[in-house]
């Protein structure tokens, strides 16, 4: 199936929700040149459950600012408009989803999980290759299985065909999926993020995240959130459903630029920050 | 001389420079240990069956991984953490 059809599929299924007011509002301010810290700090005071979330991500050990930032005001200051907007957008959308029900044999807890592991093992492998945008990259990495989720939702029984298969067989899941349904949850969350104007970056995380073998990452930050993803898998945190773990893509590793020895320390750093965040993220 | 997690120090090993931080990670330089001696150190505080238990878990999630020294590296990494989790329960 093709990009166009996808899309068509997406736009028709009936329960995906908009994004909160807050992002669009926050997306437009910050394109016009109105943006000061102080709009930009009472649009995000507008709603307050996101405004808490953004304090006590800043926070969190993922910063480990020696000082504890206390106003929105700062907290802006110190990370900048960009980092702001995604902290925003990844608070606000990871919410809209979690009330959502899957039922079936779609493990949604595990799933969770699956998304910060990811989420976190991204961003830390973007801190060590020296990325530019760790928090982009940690968006993707928590968005970068959406696809299933919007799936398992409005196809509950289907799904749990495609959840089925790959356990009883180690089938990859998009291929089951393309089996199954025509197309994968690859496909279907690249199409969600054009409908919800996503960053064409995070977009393009998302789309490509599952590097088939030779296939060359088109930059360093799907490189992550491909690699980022196994990672997650390999350390047990959560699941995403899959039974055997990828084989990382060469190219992404090479395009990384990290060296063998320095992957044990990435990896320990993983284990931690998710240890310590789990709790933030999933409040 | 190998970089080593704090963790892994144990008595009778001479710092070759000063323990340093790095991204947040306390390393020390250590002389005349490597990573793979310490390994095996840790290895013989678990049981064999123990161990044997570890492997199976690992090699049913894991694609095989002879001759990709990325997926081994990954492979030995996750296996030391899970020994460690075992040995620290
Ligand atoms: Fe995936
Ligand atoms: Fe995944």
């Amino acid at each position: 199936m093709n990009a166009k059809e996808i899309e068509r599929i997406v736009s028709s299924l009936d329960k995906i929700p908009t994004l909160p007011a807050i992002y669009s509002k926050l997306g437009k301010l910050l394109q016009s040149p109105d943006a000061t810290i102080a709009a930009v700090s009472n649009i995000i005071s507008e709603d307050q459950v996101i405004a808490a979330k953004v304090l006590k991500f800043v926070n969190s050990a993922f910063y480990g600012f020696p000082q504890r930032v206390g106003s929105l005001q700062r907290a802006i200051v110190i990370l900048g408009f960009n980092t702001i907007k995604n902290l925003v957008f990844a608070t606000s959308v990871f919410d809209m989803f979690r009330g959502m029900d899957t039922g079936g044999a779609f493990d949604k807890k595990n799933f969770w999980k699956h998304c910060i592991g990811s989420a976190v093992a991204s961003r830390v492998l973007a801190e060590a290759a020296d990325l530019r945008n760790p928090d982009e990259v940690f968006t993707g990495g928590l968005l970068h299985d959406i696809g299933k989720l919007v799936v398992a939702v409005h196809y509950p029984d289907k799904y749990s065909a495609v959840v089925n298969e790959v356990q009883h067989t180690g089938t990859p899941m998009v291929e089951s999926e393309r089996k199954i349904f025509g197309y994968d949850h690859c496909q279907v969350g690249s199409a969600l993020a054009a409908q919800w104007r996503f960053p064409a970056d995070t977009a393009q995380m998302i789309g490509a995240h599952h590097l088939a073998d030779g296939a060359v990452p088109a930059r360093k930050d799907i490189a992550a959130v491909h690699m980022g993803n196994i990672l997650s898998m390999a350390l047990g945190l959560g699941s995403g459903g899959e039974k055997k773990l990828a084989t990382v893509n060469a190219k992404a590793w090479e395009l990384l630029g990290l060296s063998l020895s320095s992957l044990e320390l990435v990896m320990d750093k993983i284990v931690k920050l998710y240890g310590e965040n789990t709790e933030i993220l999933e409040m | 001389m190998g970089i080593l997690n704090i963790n892994d120090l144990k008595e009778g090993m001479t710092l070759a420079a000063d323990v340093k931080n790095k991204h947040g990670i306390p390393d020390a330089d250590v002389e005349g240990a490597d990573r793979d001696q310490l390994h095996q150190e840790e290895m013989k505080t678990v049981s064999p069956e123990v161990i044997a238990v570890i492997e199976k878990e690992l090699n049913e999630i894991f694609p095989p991984v002879d001759g990709n020294e990325l997926m081994s590296e990954i492979y030995r990494i996750v296996k030391k953490l899970k020994i460690r989790q075992v040995v620290e329960s």
